[in-house]
């Protein structure tokens, strides 16, 4: 494997030594490219008290590219599709060399605490919200308890 | 800058609304459109459908992108320099109308909205010391970039941004996120170009005046720009669909034209259009707005061929290569078909290649089918491997499929079978004319690149004065043997597809007929091109002028031919198609 470009490098180190609040990411011994993240659902959400896994892997091109971000963890809601794809502009068009993975984790935070259904990754979750939001927030929540739970 | 205000148009500007392009290699040609059929009732058919242009990408950009700024600044804009009316025009779409709006109701917005500062300080710095915050690389010497708003990035990050910004042909920013400043285009040349491994001819540029049109010259985010310009305009401009041209042909004007497919939703128009001429009896109770020209014969001469910049015919409707005679739907039926059968293709190309006498497998090299072992001398046909020699008779037909042969399938084996023998014929006849194009085409290139040699060597030495109109007929020999073999090749997906009614007969005479002079004029190309005779090709060449011009017309003449017969029969139905097959 090529050697890891400085950028990665510092990254890593700050996410470690500095980490986001209600964040942890780690990188994998086996490929320091890939990251095992874990995201506390924000106060005050549907996602209250739940604990997320995503993956992350920052592709050769990083950062001129964006990380590829995923959610391990089931989830309920109208931008993050089954398979776990979230629908942020950060993470496509709007993505900068100039960001990085702690602010790419923020961003996706506050997704969590503010849902977007008029720009849904995932159709049918974003008709139950329009429809019916205090249902929906319903469903997210008994989601979170069942699937975000923390591991022992 | 206001010395941009000469410009030195590349092409005459009172000619550019009409055909002046110079093709790269050909002679000029002013008709609207290139129809193979030379006959003067085709053209104006065509020209009452629909008005074409023919664009390279360089002047594409050079008149819809650099001469748009250039005219609003001589004409509304006068106070606006170049390169920030390019980024206007960029950030409006390339619409002119708009710029000149937005710039008297909304100046402020506009200016945010395409990043353009009120005062300009973009450098490229050398630096002994640097920190770059993107790479996170500490270099000593190395060059930095930054707009005017002092957003400062190593150039090594700056390039590979540029370089992945590039593929959606818009305006390219500051990296800085909260930073809204557009790189201008000239300067993101400037970055590439300090990248860039080849050094332009230094010859070429000392003759070129600089104008607003050569500073754009290779600007890859303008061809980047001009590129989905393009594409998302899909029914106003077609790319050329041959190999590694760079043309596209404008629909100016559309009288009559009904274009197919402009969504590009392939599959569901061909299931629409099969169904309906799968099955005619079912023609009345359809709605007939949907498929209006099913009832009425099929006319050909309708079929929109366009040709490129360097004389590429194509389908402006199927986007693909000159087509005729077939009509557009027998094409895509064929291709299809070609697609979903192409394993059976495969094993015909792997069992195709042995003399039929001596088992002595035997290379192609040149396109003509007139085959001769080099192990047993036994000369036979590439097509249907039997001998040449019977190929002259009134009674032999290579190109007909066997009715007793059919008969005998059919007696002993299953429908599916014969069916798929009845293809294996055409598709093969279909594929060798194909390939055999490709081997013609290397042939003539070698010619022409000798002939070229052997002119100015003669010229030096002063021993002839031969010009370029006395080797005129070599170029025409290329363009018919090409043209022969193309309306050759899709008259075999034609036969495919083709009733047996009794004008069939008429139809497949004219076809061998074409196929014999094809073959002819390949012959003598292939000649002319063998190793033996590499001492005195030119000669042979001169020696061979005159076949080679009476062969040229006729395989043009039999192209004619064969594609009236087709448009005719069709027209008055005595030609029919049954797309069940
Ligand atoms: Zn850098
Ligand atoms: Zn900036
Ligand atoms: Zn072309
Ligand atoms: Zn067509
Ligand atoms: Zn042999
Ligand atoms: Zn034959």
């Amino acid at each position: 494997m090529a050697a890891l470009p400085k950028r990665i490098i510092k990254e890593t180190e700050r996410l470690i030594s500095d980490p986001v609040p209600g964040i942890t990411a780690y990188p994998d011994e086996a490929n320091l490219r890939a990251f095992t993240v874990t995201m506390n659902g924000p106060d005050s959400s549907p996602y209250e008290k739940g604990i997320f896994d995503l993956e992350l892997y920052l592709p050769d091109d990083y950062p001129m590219c964006p990380p590829k971000v995923r959610f391990l963890t089931k989830i309920y809601h109208p931008n993050i599709d089954k398979l776990g794809r979230i629908c942020l502009d950060v993470l496509k068009d709007n993505w900068s060399p100039a960001l990085q993975i702690r602010t790419i984790l923020l961003s996706i935070q506050a997704l969590l605490a503010s849902p977007n259904p008029d720009d849904p990754l995932a159709n049918d979750v974003a008709d139950d919200w329009k429809k019916d939001e205090p249902k929906a927030i319903e469903v997210a929540k008994e989601w979170t308890a069942k699937y975000a739970k923390a591991k022992e | 800058m206001s010395e941009e205000g000469s410009i030195d148009y590349d092409f005459d500007e009172d000619e550019a609304s009409d055909f002046s392009f110079e093709s790269d290699y050909d002679d000029q040609n002013d008709n609207m459109i290139d129809t193979p059929i030379e006959s003067p009732k085709d053209k104006t058919d065509i020209s009452k459908l629909a008005k074409f242009k023919k664009w390279t990408t360089k002047e594409f950009i050079n008149e819809n992108f650099i001469n748009a700024a250039v005219k609003l600044q001589n004409l509304q804009l006068p106070q606006c320099n170049l390169e920030d009316l390019l980024i206007m025009l960029h950030q409006l779409k390339w619409q002119s109308e708009e710029v000149i709006n937005n710039y008297y109701d909304n100046y402020d917005k506009l200016m945010n909205d395409c990043g353009i500062p009120k005062v300009k300080n973009n450098v490229i710095k050398e630096k002994l010391e640097y920190s770059c915050p993107i790479c996170c690389e500490e270099y000593d010497n190395i060059k930095t970039f930054q707009l005017s708003c002092g957003h400062e990035y190593c150039i090594n990050c700056y390039h590979s941004y540029l370089k992945t910004q590039l593929t959606n042909g818009q305006l390219i920013r500051c990296i800085d996120t909260s930073c809204n400043l557009t790189i201008p285009h000239l300067l993101t040349q400037e970055i590439f170009d300090l990248f860039s491994q080849d050094v332009r001819d230094p010859a070429q540029d000392f003759f070129e005046v600089p104008t607003a049109n050569s500073k754009y010259a290779h600007n890859m985010l303008l061809s980047s720009a001009a590129r989905s310009y393009i594409n998302s305009k899909k029914s106003k401009y077609k790319w050329c669909p041959a190999p590694d041209c760079e043309n596209l042909v404008e629909l100016v004007d559309n009288y009559a034209l009904h274009l197919d497919n402009d969504d590009d939703d392939f599959d569901e128009y061909l299931s629409d259009e099969e169904s309906t001429l799968l099955d005619p009896s079912t023609n009345n109770v359809k709605d007939k707005s949907k498929s209006p020209s099913v009832d009425r014969p099929i006319d050909i001469s309708l079929t929109p061929i366009v040709s490129c910049g360097t004389d590429h015919q194509f389908c402006y409707n199927c986007q693909y290569e000159n087509h005729l005679p077939c009509p557009c739907n027998i094409v895509r039926s064929w291709i299809k078909k070609c697609k979903d059968d192409s394993e059976t293709a495969n094993w015909i190309e792997a069992n195709t290649h042995n003399c039929p006498k001596c088992l002595n497998s035997i290379e192609k090299n040149g396109g003509c089918n007139h085959m001769t072992c080099r192990t047993c001398n036994y000369e036979f046909c590439w097509i249907c491997f039997k001998e040449w020699s019977i190929h002259g008779s009134q009674f032999f037909k290579c190109n007909n499929f066997d009715k007793s042969e059919k008969d005998a399938i059919e007696l002993n084996q299953k429908q599916k079978r014969v069916s798929l023998q009845r293809y294996l014929h055409y598709y093969k006849r279909f594929a060798v004319h194909e390939s055999s194009m490709k081997g013609d085409m290397k042939a003539l290139d070698k010619i022409n690149q000798r002939m070229e040699s052997f002119m100015s060597e003669q010229s030096k030495q002063n021993l002839s004065n031969l010009s370029w109109t006395d080797v005129q007929f070599l170029k025409d020999a290329f363009k018919a043997l090409t043209n022969g073999r193309k309306t050759l090749k899709w008259s075999y997906c034609f036969g495919f597809y083709m009733k047996e009614l009794i004008f069939a007969e008429v139809f497949e005479q004219t076809q061998e007929h074409l196929n014999r002079v094809v073959e002819d004029l390949s012959k003598i190309v292939e000649e002319i091109n063998d190793k033996k005779n590499n001492d005195r090709s030119t000669e042979l060449i001169m020696k061979n002028k005159k076949a080679l011009i009476s062969l040229t017309n006729a395989v043009t003449k039999g192209q004619q031919s064969l594609i009236q017969c087709a448009e005719s029969g069709l027209k008055e139905e005595r030609l029919k198609f049954d797309l069940s097959i």
